[in-house]
């Protein structure tokens, strides 16, 4: 086999077990029966209009309003994390580096296994639900924005800062008219990252549902011990679309297809 | 606009010493550059008139007035910087703009002197580009345009030309120079390029290790180097010692001959080697003692010429060699 046609090989390869199981769930939802057969027999659209029932638009909502707000926070605190972590060297900066970034290797299990207990022990059971999913979705999309907003940091062109300075520009003004213009795509990425990882994660959630206050993923996992139904892929189509669209507007509005793929110089 | 002094200033990193005190005075309306080898202290000089980091000693007057205690957004000085630094998301004008902006002046009148420093510079036309989408030769102007705009009490430009291709290099160093004359504003320039130095500058302070080695005009360094460090570094140089003495002799002002000549300075050797320079011809001689020395005789057709292997006299005149101290004086 010549190399072009190998790595055309591998290039549809990685397609197939990409796409293929999108497009399977979204065909089964189409299905007739409530069997979740592939390809799909016959046609309805009565598992969609199940999946648009308050049942699953209530938990939808609520991974909304979860992922938008632990993006919110995350992006903001990642803000002065990063410029503390970027720029400056300080007693304890490996320690605060090591705690910013550590839940990016940790299993976001035992984040959640070990938040479950903080919250029990420490007597602020009530908390648990919408409260404490927001402290551990921030925990663990922290370092996300955190290290795309450092990485914009790091590629600002040198010497604008002090040139701002040389022409009058105090800090607040350079911070404010110089460098925030100039990361704001690391931000907007590191925003996007973080609102990603929240509204897709299952692991840490898991521990700190309570009845009514409980993310999408959850709901869906808790749905498949009764076995996958039509009404599930909708759900599932539906999960997918959201923060695909988000993404999709996004770049459209900030160009952050470039930081994403480091496509070419910014500027 | 204004006179710029400077007095035991000093700036060390730990144990290393980047500036090891040191006075200049630059006159107002003075085009002052300093000169030297990479990591001779002159662009850190820079920075500590411009505030972007505090002295370890000394003072820094513009004006008659302190202004070490000053940040730099207050101190009212241009910057060209080496990279230009434009801001990359603000188009020419906008650039141009910026210190305006910052002083909060009325935007009629921002618009006004933005475009006058465009059309200074020659950028009129292209004041909606971004610097990305400007040649090098424009964004230097861009960046010169930025720093005059403020009427800035002091310009500073930090090795500007360096990023130019040769041919603009030339242009713009007489483009600047003219610049600053016409607006007769108080300059240090950065560089390490002595052609630069030669033909822009006002005065010269030759810098090495720290220290400022030699202050003064561009003839006066070249022609009257007062320690051999200038003297190498500035042109090209042939030294002989004598005892305790060392004679610094140029190339261009060195004579060849086939015989003794009657008087100054004379050494016999034999012709090693011969450079063809189109405007000159290059002799590199070895002399009787085991000594180098190069001659350089203008190809203006009346000097004779000298065959590899000839031998030939070495000679200059009393007024083309100069004593030398190892030392500063």
């Amino acid at each position: 086999m010549r190399p072009w046609s190998a790595l055309r090989a591998v290039v549809v390869f990685i397609y197939v077990f990409m796409l293929g199981p999108i497009v399977i769930t979204a065909a089964v939802s189409f299905n007739q029966s409530n069997r979740s057969q592939f390809p799909p027999r016959g046609f309805s659209l009565q598992w969609w209009q199940r999946a648009f029932s308050a049942e699953w638009l209530d938990p939808l909502v609520f991974s909304l309003k979860l992922a938008l707000l632990a993006a919110l926070v995350s992006t903001l605190l990642a803000l002065p994390l990063a410029f503390a972590l970027a720029r400056h060297r300080f007693p304890g900066r490996a320690a605060l580096a090591a705690l910013t970034l550590g839940p990016l290797m940790l299993p976001a299990l035992v984040t959640g296994v070990g938040l479950l207990q903080l919250f029990q022990y420490a007597g602020a059971r009530e908390y648990i639900g919408f409260s404490a999913l927001l402290v551990g979705h921030v925990v663990i999309c922290l370092p996300f924005a955190v290290r795309t907003i450092a990485i914009s940091l790091h590629t600002l062109p040198l010497n604008v800062e002090v040139a701002a300075a040389s022409l009058g520009a105090s800090r607040a003004a350079a911070l404010w008219h110089v460098v925030l213009p100039l990361i704001k795509t690391g931000i907007v990425a590191g925003a996007v990252f973080a609102f990603v990882h929240s509204f897709t994660d299952v692991n840490l959630s898991l521990f700190l549902v309570r009845p009514g206050e409980q993310p999408i993923t959850v709901k869906i996992l808790g749905f498949l011990e009764y076995g996958f139904a039509p009404t599930l892929a909708a759900v599932s189509v539906i999960t997918l679309l959201v923060p695909l669209a988000l993404v999709a507007i996004v770049e459209r509005m900030s160009g952050l297809g470039d930081f994403i793929y480091a496509a070419r110089e910014r500027g | 606009m204004a006179e710029l002094r400077l007095e035991a200033l000093g700036k060390r990193y730990g144990a290393t010493v980047a500036v090891a005190g040191i006075d200049l005075a630059v006159r107002e309306g003075e085009f002052m550059t300093l000169l030297g080898p990479s990591g001779c202290g002159k662009t850190t000089t820079l920075g500590l008139i411009a505030g972007f980091f505090p002295p370890s000693a000394g003072s820094i007057h513009i004006g008659g007035k302190p202004v070490v205690d000053l940040p730099p957004f207050r101190r009212d000085i241009g910057v060209v910087f080496q990279d230009y630094a434009l801001f990359p998301h603000l188009t020419a004008t906008e650039n141009v703009a910026f210190g305006l902006r910052m002083r909060k002046l009325p935007v009629p009148e921002i618009a006004t002197r933005v475009q006058q420093a465009l059309e200074l510079v020659q950028l009129g036309a292209l004041g909606e580009r971004r610097p990305l989408e400007l040649s090098g030769g424009q964004r230097q102007r861009v960046a010169l345009a930025r720093a005059l705009v403020i009427r800035p009490t002091v310009l500073l430009l930090d090795e500007p030309l360096s990023n130019l291709d040769l041919k603009l290099r030339e242009e713009m160093r007489v483009e600047i120079a003219g610049l600053q004359r016409r607006l007769g504003i108080t300059t240090v320039f950065v560089t390490h390029d002595q052609g630069e130095a030669l033909v822009m500058s006002d005065r010269i302070a030759v810098m090495n290790a720290g220290r400022i080695e030699q202050v003064g005009s561009p003839s006066e360094i070249y022609e009257r180097p007062a320690t051999r460090f200038v003297a190498e570094f500035i042109g090209r140089m042939n030294f002989f010692t004598d005892g305790a003495r060392t004679l610094a002799i140029r190339p261009e002002r060195a004579r060849l001959s086939a015989q003794a000549p009657a008087d100054g300075f004379a050494r016999r050797g034999r012709v090693r080697q011969v450079l063809y320079l189109g405007g000159a011809l290059e002799y590199r001689l070895e002399l009787d003692g085991g000594e180098r020395a190069t001659v350089e005789v203008p190809n203006d057709g009346a000097a004779p010429r000298y065959a590899e292997g000839e031998t030939v006299w070495f000679s200059a005149g009393r007024e083309s060699c100069y004593e030398i101290s190892a030392r500063r004086p």
